[in-house]
């Protein structure tokens, strides 16, 4: 597995977050389906998001490739800014409002406060002229306050506005980053042809010649090992792996740069898996591919992937090289998933213990836990206590 | 098989270690989203015979009123009320045209009785003995203090309008004509008009003879209070029915799929408010909507048509709506919007041909609802009163249907046959369009 | 052995079994009525199941293993014809068993249970009544004795709190947890064969772990006979005792667990393990090229000629009969016939976890 993370970067997400909300006022029900994630990916590799069901793998390649609006944080591809959040922005603008008026009714109170006592006080002694010179001074300052919160507000709202302008990169850009779905009946139009649905790519684009359509299926038909006679057949005659093939070839016809696979292969039986997965793998070497696998068996990761990122509930546990990641697995959740692959192998399956993973047996601790980086591209995340125990446990390994 | 020991080695040669294998071709041949629904449709008998049957209803709302021999537009009141006589029916016994009824002693006449009158029993106040088959019971009445007898006859109808009847309003070429065949005419009546160029004539006249008339006419579903051929008028009113069902259907269809289309594409406020403002429209009782528009556009089919579709056009917008929601989701619209494709293109190319199924079936079964709803309006009176339809039918039948029932069997028989078959076709066809049917045997 | 009320002593439905086997196929061959024509899905399978054993049957999917199974409960579809064979369990042949026959031996003595959980419970029926319902309907339990069965057997499979979820309803449980009531509703009937078809397939893998440890302790615990069918060879590396491997309605390969993994004989066999990425090796996979064959035209000779590296001229022609590796381990190749080229199985080398492990 090489070395690649001292390229470019192709991907780059920063403080994710995907909330789905539905309802108003007080049945409002919010589902934090990515809580908070960062990572990326660089030109090359394949890195692969794993986690079980719920965790928000599927949901990030979804919000990277943009079918979803993304809630808040910024995701870059290949240096451009192609998706960013209001949300994290928008509170910031009600807070500072709040700030303001918070502000205005301590000024007000002191105020009062001030009058009271000076009515106490004769004019011509010096607290009552101190006094003065206070309020005029806290009426200054406040004014200063509310100046420079209004400019912040401003920048806040500019940077919507650049939000929002970046949320629609150009759609030849845009599509340098295919996606690869997980259900293969589901992924192809049981209504258009082999050759109709491979070529929608093109079609978009605006090509209109149907000589060179035609080649360019043909060509990428190829490519997954189809026949160019496949191309005039329906998707419900092919099994689930050549389906799979049809929609890799759908996304390798518009050149891409970037391929999200999301479960390609769940859906697929074990001997089928192995050809998708060569597959994948001659079309990296050929076309300098980078790859973000999303998956949740990880004994395809271990063998296909060079960086791996666990994911348990939205957020990102473990982010580590494969070897890293497989020698010295350190969150608990990577332990016990780890221990829960199945082997191909009787002797080792019957003798083995399983580890299991019980989150509420983490203690609570005042301090918010967070990724950190233990060694030089390993991340744990975890509060300073646990990281604490990581530094150790992995002291120990060494 | 025989002892393995004795198979040959060279058999036994590896033939394929270093080769690449390729996928297979496929052994079945290709077929396409319609060629598949045909397949299954023809599997389902019902359906097909249905179909068949449906075709066979249109085939004559259209062409037998073309054809009849009979002209609706003429009022022959003598005729009235003529019982169905079927050809080859009638030698069993039923629909031979004979009506029971049940009468006064003393109007049963024969010829030689003098106080027998032609016109009396033109008008049926007094029955001819030469036309009556059977004699049935004697009944007895007391009615006022004073005793009336009843008598049942059977009445062979036909033969009562073969004999001698009155023709109105002959004008003076057609009283040549007739003047012309040997004793058509019997008496002239009346004449209006100075004998001549532009006289019109009053007249007596002898059928059989005048019009090369044989006994043998037929009216299949016999005549009504005017006289007129009934299947005519059936067929005729078949046709207006239809015509509004496919009206409505086609207008509604596409005013549903754009409404719907819109309400489930785009989801959200857009929806909600679209939602909301049909709730209330459908909220409309169609009687009122009916009776309003009666009120102020009369009782033309264009209204009766105009009011259906603005009661079942929010049926389709949802189904619609909802498939929209269904297949808007689905991972091959995922991957076209990856691919860059616009709304239009995800609406025309992608979800509205794999929704089309439950769309197409709710559309050709608003027929049979528009054409049973246009019956019941027009039954009550407030449909179409300037046309024949099959409501208007029913409805005239209606008052006499324990003396001459075929007046309201016959547009019942015709209108249950399409409302079945009809159904039996779009079932068949929900059936033939399910798209998860497909490629499942 | 009870006796079965009802259950006609035909001669044809009888046959006696050796001590040990408790179910016993016999050249199975069915068949399902399509308007594409006869789709030959099971052509000709053997295969015992012994007392307290575990029987893995492995194949891709339109192998025909989840059919077999189905023929053994009764549960075919209505196009599905047996054309020929035989189903002998304890005294009987299942397929010459009538309906009112299988109504005796569902649940009480074979149970079965399926991949989806979802839809093997009733969405709107509370679990304890699904969980009571066969115990009050067959064995005429009194309520209250049936609610204190269930209530053990939700303890069993590791359901927690069982008295308040005996009132829940499906929706409320887990992907895993609704599988453990599956499990629970299929074992309450204390069956002697429990048909697993691939239960762990739709779930997360941290909680297949967990049900296959569950019904492993189950089987020590009641001494059930399981059949267990699944694609996933990690998942038969930790269930098996037995493995049958099927490819295109035939049983290719059949043996003990050990003697399949580290000494596979058949090509296809072969080719499962090579394309396995297990977590310790780095090479290439192998993947099998080509797709399974359409069983409406069942190739001539071997079914996995035409995807086989080591095909022979005669795998074309004749369907290879069982060659005896050992008393216990029969494969269906002529590379085993004697006049076959010497071919070394490519995994032989294959360093295995549990070697790596202890280095």
């Amino acid at each position: 597995m090489a070395n690649y993370t001292k390229g470019e970067k192709v991907l780059e997400l920063k403080n994710v977050r995907q909330y789905f909300s539905s309802g108003w006022g007080r049945k409002k029900v919010v589902v934090k389906a990515v809580h908070n994630i960062s990572f990326d990916v660089f030109k090359g590799e394949v890195f692969g998001l794993v986690g079980e069901s719920g965790c928000g793998k599927t949901t990030t390649g979804r919000t990277i490739i943009k079918l979803y609006n993304i809630t808040d944080g910024d995701i870059y591809f290949k240096g451009q800014r192609i998706a960013s959040g209001t949300r994290s922005k928008k509170i910031a603008i009600d807070k500072a409002k709040l700030d303001i008026l918070d502000k205005k009714e301590e000024l007000t109170k002191f105020l009062a406060e001030t009058k009271a006592e000076m009515s106490k006080q004769d004019e011509s002694s010096n607290e009552y002229i101190r006094a003065q010179e206070d309020m005029k001074s806290a009426q200054e300052d406040l004014d200063k306050f509310i100046e420079d919160k209004k400019i912040e507000i401003e920048n806040i709202k500019k940077d919507i506005l650049k939000s929002k302008k970046d949320n629609n990169p150009a759609i030849d850009f845009i599509t340098k980053m295919q996606m690869i779905f997980q259900d293969p009946i589901d992924s192809l139009n049981p209504r258009m042809t082999v050759r109709e649905i491979i070529a929608e790519g093109l079609l978009i684009r605006g090509e209109r010649d149907q000589e060179v359509m035609t080649k360019e299926v043909e060509r990428v038909l190829g490519l997954v090992g189809l026949l160019p006679e496949h191309a005039n057949r329906y998707p419900h005659e092919f099994s689930g792996g050549q389906r799979q093939r049809i929609g890799i070839a759908r996304a390798l016809i518009v050149n891409p740069e970037l391929i999200i696979a999301d479960e390609p292969i769940s859906a697929l039986d074990v001997s089928i898996q192995a050809q998708v997965i060569n597959l994948l793998n001659e079309l990296r070497e050929k076309f300098d591919l980078t790859i973000l696998f999303i998956a949740h068996n990880l004994s395809v990761v271990k063998y296909f992937c060079d960086r791996i990122g666990v994911m348990y509930y939205g957020r990102l546990v473990e982010l580590a090289t494969t070897e890293e990641l497989f020698k010295h697995p350190l969150h608990p959740y990577t332990k016990a998933l780890l221990s829960a692959v199945p082997l191909p192998d009787p002797d080792y399956e019957k003798n083995r213990k399983r580890v299991y993973y019980n989150p509420s047996l983490r203690k609570f601790t005042p301090d918010k836990p967070v990724m950190v980086e233990i060694i030089p591209a390993h991340f744990v995340y975890g509060s300073s206590d646990e990281i604490e125990g990581y530094r150790k446990e992995l002291a120990e390994k060494k | 098989m025989e002892n393995i020991r004795d198979i040959d080695k060279s058999k036994f040669s590896l033939v394929q270690l270093d080769e690449k294998i390729h996928d297979t071709k496929f052994e079945t041949k290709a077929i396409g989203y319609f060629g598949d629904a045909l397949r299954r449709f023809s599997r389902n008998k019902s359906s097909v015979v249905a179909f068949i049957i449906l075709c066979g209803v249109i085939f004559l709302a259209i062409f037998a009123p073309m054809i009849s021999k009979y002209d609706i537009d003429e009022i022959n009141p003598r005729l009235q009320y003529l019982t169905p006589r079927i050809p080859i029916l009638e030698k069993l016994g039923i629909l031979n045209g004979y009506k029971t009824y049940n009468v006064q002693t003393n109007t049963i006449v024969s010829p030689e009785d003098d106080n027998y009158s032609t016109s009396k029993v033109a008008n049926k106040e007094q029955y001819d003995t030469t036309f009556i088959v059977k004699y049935g019971e004697k009944t007895v009445v007391i009615q006022n203090g004073t005793e009336y007898e009843y008598q049942e006859i059977v009445y062979d109808t036909y033969k009562f309008y073969a004999q001698p009847y009155v023709k109105l309003n002959v004008t003076s070429s057609e009283f040549e004509r007739l003047n012309a065949i040997e004793g058509a005419i019997l008496e002239v009546r009346a004449i209006k008009g100075i004998v001549g160029e532009d006289a019109e004539y009053d007249l007596l006249i002898d059928p059989a003879v005048a019009e090369d008339f044989s006994v043998k006419t037929y009216y299949v579903f016999g005549t009504d209070a005017l006289g007129r051929d009934m299947w005519t008028l059936v067929w005729k009113g078949s046709r207006t029915s239809l015509i509004i069902g496919l009206f409505v259907a086609a207008v509604t269809i596409t005013i549903g799929i754009i409404w719907g289309s819109i309400s489930g594409y785009y989801g959200g406020t857009v929806d909600l408010i679209m939602e909301r403002f049909t709730e209330v429209l459908g909220g409309i009782p169609w009687l009122v909507i009916m009776t309003l528009m009666k009120l102020y556009f009369g009782g033309s089919v264009m209204t009766v048509a105009i009011a259906l579709v603005l009661t079942s056009w929010i049926g389709t917008a949802s189904t619609v709506r909802s498939q929209f929601y269904r297949y808007k989701g689905r991972e091959y619209v995922l991957a076209s919007r990856t691919l860059g494709a616009r709304d239009k293109r995800l609406i025309f190319k992608h979800i509205l041909p794999n929704a089309l199924g439950p769309i197409v079936t709710s559309s050709v079964l608003i027929i049979p609802s528009a054409i049973f709803f246009e019956s019941t309006v027009s039954y009550l009176g407030i449909g179409v009163t300037s046309d024949t339809s099959i409501g208007n039918l029913l409805s005239s039948g209606q008052a006499l249907v324990t003396t001459y029932p075929h007046l309201t069997i016959a547009p019942a028989l015709i209108i249950s046959i399409l409302m079945i078959t009809f159904n039996l076709f779009g079932n068949g066809l929900r059936d033939a369009l399910n798209p998860t049917l497909r490629g499942v045997e | 052995m009870e006796e079965y009320k009802n259950v006609s002593t035909n001669e044809e439905k009888t046959t006696q079994l050796s001590e040990d086997t408790i179910l016993k196929v016999d050249n199975l061959t069915i068949s399902f009525r399509t308007p594409g024509g006869l789709v030959r899905a099971v052509r000709g399978v053997d295969f015992e199941l012994k007392k307290g054993e575990t029987l893995c049957i492995v194949g891709e999917s339109g192998s025909g293993k989840s059919v077999t199974s189905r023929a053994i409960m009764g549960i075919l579809a209505g196009n599905a014809i047996v054309d020929d064979g035989h189903i002998y369990y304890k005294n009987l042949d299942l397929t010459r068993c009538e309906e009112s026959d299988f109504y005796q031996l569902r649940g009480s003595k074979i149970g079965m249970i399926f991949q989806d959980p979802l839809s093997s419970l009733n969405p709107i029926m509370k679990i304890g009544k699904q969980l009571t319902e066969a115990l009050i309907l067959k064995n005429n339990m009194h309520k209250h004795e049936a609610k204190k069965k269930a209530l053990e057997l939700m303890q069993d499979v590791g359901i927690p709190q069982a008295e308040k979820r005996y009132y829940q309803y499906p929706f409320q449980f887990s992907g895993g947890m609704r599988q453990r009531i599956v499990i629970a509703i299929a074992l309450a009937m204390e069956p002697e064969i429990l048909i697993c078809d691939e239960p762990t397939t739709a779930l997360d893998v941290t909680i297949q772990a967990q049900i296959l440890d569950l019904i492993n302790n189950l089987k020590q615990k009641r001494g059930l006979s399981i059949i267990f069918i699944t694609h996933d060879l990690g998942v038969v590396a930790n269930m098996a005792d037995r493995i049958a491997v099927m490819y295109a309605g035939k049983i290719v390969e059949y043996g003990m667990s050990d003697e399949v993994f580290y000494d596979a004989r058949h090509p296809y066999t072969w080719a499962l393990l090579e394309s396995m990425p297990a977590l310790e090796r780095k090479e290439r996979l192998n993947a099998i090229p080509g797709t399974p064959p359409n069983m409406l035209f069942p190739p001539k000779g071997d079914a996995f000629a035409a995807r086989n590296r080591y095909a022979m001229q005669i795998d074309y022609e004749e369907h290879p009969p069982f060659f005896k590796v050992s008393e216990t381990h029969y494969a269906a190749t002529w590379l085993l016939h004697p006049n076959a080229p010497k071919i070394e199985s490519p995994i032989k080398d294959r360093a295995f976890a549990s070697k790596i492990k202890e280095n």
